[in-house]
């Protein structure tokens, strides 16, 4: 019974240190763009994912480095961050109506808001794509 | 007039549910047979029901009529006839209505199955029980989501089908997910009468077990499909996001494997009892609350379905589910208690299962907290915040790993206890066998990480021990006078739970091999060509010519012309393209090359006036064997679960009562007879 229990103490010590490291890496802030504005002071550089509308008028994509600089809004349109991200636009990025989610870190240098990955999603019935 | 026979075919399904879950309390409790068998009848006609509904659908769907809010959504004049048809469930109602369609087939067909068995005195609780979950289903049907609601307005051409939906992967997927889902209804509703009639003995998983596999099969099948749609489909070169609706159909997988393994320790031992109920129950419910998911919208995912407040119906359901099952369960705990023999030693056959079944439940828990915890969070601090794939892929990826061993070494250990030197002789060959290939993989290719090297390890060992076992199967029948093939096949077919399970392990062996090597080694990356450009990958030379327009039946397409060599050989040409439906967002059709070595995986993101393209060229290393696997997982299903001769279950029979003699003398030397 004894070697039972260290067995099962053993098992649920490694499986709870997983699931902590697990969190730490994987879980992360999802903002609204106004809501990261106002948090950047304690957010700093940690790893967040921010969703918002893109402002269809300022998108530019630069060919030779395949980067994509675009702006995303707030719902309400006043407050907005610069966002860039390196890969060609997702098919759906300039539809009308679509949320974009960008999950990346704030860049001091730069001062902009670099996109590891970039999802669109769509406000209609079904299955949507994800471009990452 | 066909809409309002639909809908009413449906309340008359309805109200015959009702007749026959008040006919069925009446006819226990007088004991009187006719109003058992006339609640069976209702059900079937309840069946019936459903049917015609379900093809009037159809009907409706063939015949353009878009004064059904339904097919005008889903349909329109040009899409082809194939996913018209399969247009009953591209959505929401057009699926509950599948749904329940399946669920009254298999309760007919277990009704059917049992009613004429000398000893089916548990029948009625199962159909009572199945009956509920038909009453809900039918509830949702006639008043939440009536698939036969008119427009008011009838417009000219329907909406057409989201075109990511056209495609063959997407087509199977729905089905094949369902069959799982609502084939786990019987196991559950076989285990709900054991409690009831407190029998809580193995009939219950026996009886059942055909569905079990039936239903597990399926899911498997429909996660498989599901990653291959997204694959082919989605255009990002991956099989699997861990998004919470893609975990919404693991968790179910994981639990019922789990079952699938741990049944054979009660049918063994007797043991497990309350933990193989709990199991089932888990399964189930972890179906409903699938649906729950994605239908709720609660959860942020990429799979937007629209949302509804049919979800918290299923919330509810999922509810009464547990509160039922939480009260069986405790009310005849002392009946579960009796006669649980003690897993005797840590190292024997019981107690590995009992490992698989704790790994497999760490991996459920890890995949539903994951899921979940965003919702928690924002209900307690009201924050908003997302658990990514890197989470699931730190947590799960060493769990996964552990079963992987478990699956490498269990099958060696004997059943009762297993002496350490017995064990050490057992794992010596594989692991002796498995050695040279990994020094192999180290020092040629490019595996170098830990990880990936132990899964290929164990992989290999897997193979290895399975390979040593019928080999010396094989090799003691030979020596009675058999040639090699037919001492095989009567090898397999002796005991084809064991060898159809070792089928099985060999199918997961060929997925995780495929996945690992997609998830460690892929290649991705964007390149922008002009026609005439070509680039260098490897082995491969990709030489863009140029775009090229095409019209399809009820799309255009762009498409970009790639021809590739492979060692400055011609092999293929490939044209990734961007389809433009009918008032739909354009789609990207990506161009595959599969070869069992790797997948070269070509995606057009965007075009110029003079013909420049970025291309996003994705090489997957082995990812088709993980179709190859799910296809030996089936066959190892079908093996094992295929009806059996009366004298193999005679031999199974001699062989426990062997086992049971052996156990007296409590000796673990003949601990391995069979599975």
């Amino acid at each position: 019974m004894k070697r039972f229990i260290i067995a099962g103490v053993l098992m649920i010590g490694a499986f709870g240190y997983l699931l902590i490291t697990g969190m730490k890496e994987g879980s992360m802030y999802y903002l609204e763009v106004s809501e990261y504005i106002n948090a950047i002071e304690d957010l700093k550089e940690r790893k967040v994912r921010v969703h918002g509308r893109v402002d269809r008028e300022k998108i530019a994509f630069e060919e030779q480095t395949s980067t994509l600089l675009l702006f995303l809004k707030d719902t309400k349109g006043n407050e907005f961050i610069k966002v860039k991200y390196k890969g060609p636009p997702p098919d759906l990025l300039t539809e009308e109506g679509v949320t974009v989610v960008v999950e990346g870190r704030y860049n001091p240098e730069e001062d902009l808001f670099v996109a590891r990955r970039l999802l669109v999603k769509c406000p209609s019935k079904y299955e949507k794509g994800s471009n990452t | 007039m066909i809409v309002q026979t639909g809908a009413f075919l449906l309340i008359l399904a309805f109200c015959l549910t009702i007749l026959s879950l008040t006919l069925i309390p009446v006819g226990v409790k007088r004991r009187d047979h006719r109003f058992i068998e006339s609640a069976y009848r209702a059900i079937i006609v309840v069946f019936f029901s459903v049917t015609g509904a379900a093809l009037l659908l159809i009907y409706l769907f063939l015949a353009d009529d878009f004064s059904i809010e339904y097919v005008a959504s889903y349909s329109e004049r040009a899409l082809p006839l194939f996913y018209k048809i399969t247009g009953l469930w591209a959505g929401q109602k057009g699926s509950l209505l599948f749904w329940e369609w399946l669920l009254s087939l298999f309760t007919t067909t277990v009704i059917l199955l049992d009613r004429n068995r000398p000893n089916n005195r548990h029948l009625p609780i199962v159909t009572f029980t199945m009956g509920i979950t038909n009453l809900f289903f039918l509830f949702l049907l006639v008043f939440i989501t009536p698939p036969f609601d008119q427009n008011n307005i009838i417009p000219p051409d329907g909406n057409g089908l989201n075109p990511l939906l056209q495609n063959p992967g997407m087509v199977f997927h729905p089905p094949a997910l369902y069959l799982g889902y609502v084939g786990f209804t019987v196991p559950f509703s076989y285990a709900m009468a054991a409690l009831f009639n407190r029998e809580v003995g193995e009939w219950w998983i026996s009886r059942s077990r055909g569905w079990t596999l039936f239903s597990w099969a399926f899911l498997t099948l429909g996660i498989v499909f599901g990653g291959w749609w997204a694959y082919r489909e989605l255009g990002w070169g991956g099989v699997w996001g861990w998004d919470p609706v893609e975990n919404a159909s693991l968790m179910p997988w994981l639990t019922s494997t789990a079952f699938l393994h741990s049944v054979i320790i009660q049918e063994r031992r007797g043991m497990m009892k309350i933990w193989n109920i709990v199991l089932i129950i888990t399964t189930f419910s972890l179906c409903i609350l699938g649906t729950f998911i994605t239908r709720s919208g609660i959860i942020t995912s990429v799979h937007a379905f629209g949302q509804s407040s049919v979800g918290f119906v299923f919330l509810g359901f999922l509810l009464v589910i547990l509160l039922i099952s939480g009260y069986f369960i405790t009310s005849r705990y002392n009946k579960l208690k009796e006669r649980n023999p003690r897993i005797e030693s840590l190292v024997s056959r019981e107690s590995a299962f009992l490992y698989n079944n704790i790994v497999l439940f760490g991996l459920t828990f890890a995949t539903l907290w994951g899921t979940l915890f965003p919702l928690i969070v924002e209900a307690v601090k009201g924050v908003k915040i997302s658990v990514g794939p890197p989470y699931f892929n730190r947590v799960n990826t060493p769990i996964f790993l552990a079963l992987l061993i478990l699956m490498a070494v269990c099958p060696l250990l004997a059943w009762r206890r297993t002496s350490l030197r017995g064990l050490r002789k057992n794992l010596l060959l594989p692991g002796v066998l498995t050695l040279p290939f990994i020094i192999i993989l180290y020092f040629i290719t490019n595996v170098k990480d830990a990880l990936p090297l132990s899964f290929y390890a164990f992989c290999l060992f897997v193979v290895f021990a399975i390979i040593l076992e019928v080999y010396a199967g094989v090799r003691a029948r030979m020596r009675r006078g058999l040639n090699w093939f037919s001492s095989l096949w009567s090898l397999l077919s002796i005991n084809r739970r064991r060898y159809g399970g070792y089928m099985v392990h060999l199918g997961v062996v060929f997925v995780v091999v495929g996945l690992v090597s997609y998830g460690f080694f892929q290649y991705k990356d964007n390149y922008r060509v002009k026609p005439g450009d070509s680039i260098t990958i490897g082995d491969y030379r990709l030489q863009y010519i140029g775009l090229q327009q095409s019209q399809g039946r009820n799309f255009i397409s762009i498409g970009a012309i790639v021809n590739v060599y492979q060692k400055d050989r011609y092999i293929d040409t490939l044209i990734p393209e961007k389809r433009f439906y009918k008032r739909q967002e354009p789609t990207t059709e990506v161009a595959i090359r599969t070869t069992p070595v790797e997948d070269l995986y070509l995606i057009l993101s965007n075009w110029q006036q003079d013909g420049t393209v970025n291309l996003t060229v994705v090489i997957n290393p082995l990812i088709a064997w993980s179709w190859y696997g799910t296809g030996l997982i089936v066959l190892g299903v079908l093996w094992s679960g295929w009806p059996r001769k009366r004298t193999e279950m005679y031999i199974e029979a001699l062989e426990r009562e062997l086992l049971g003699m052996v156990s007296i003398r409590n000796s673990g030397k003949l601990g391995r007879i069979g599975t």
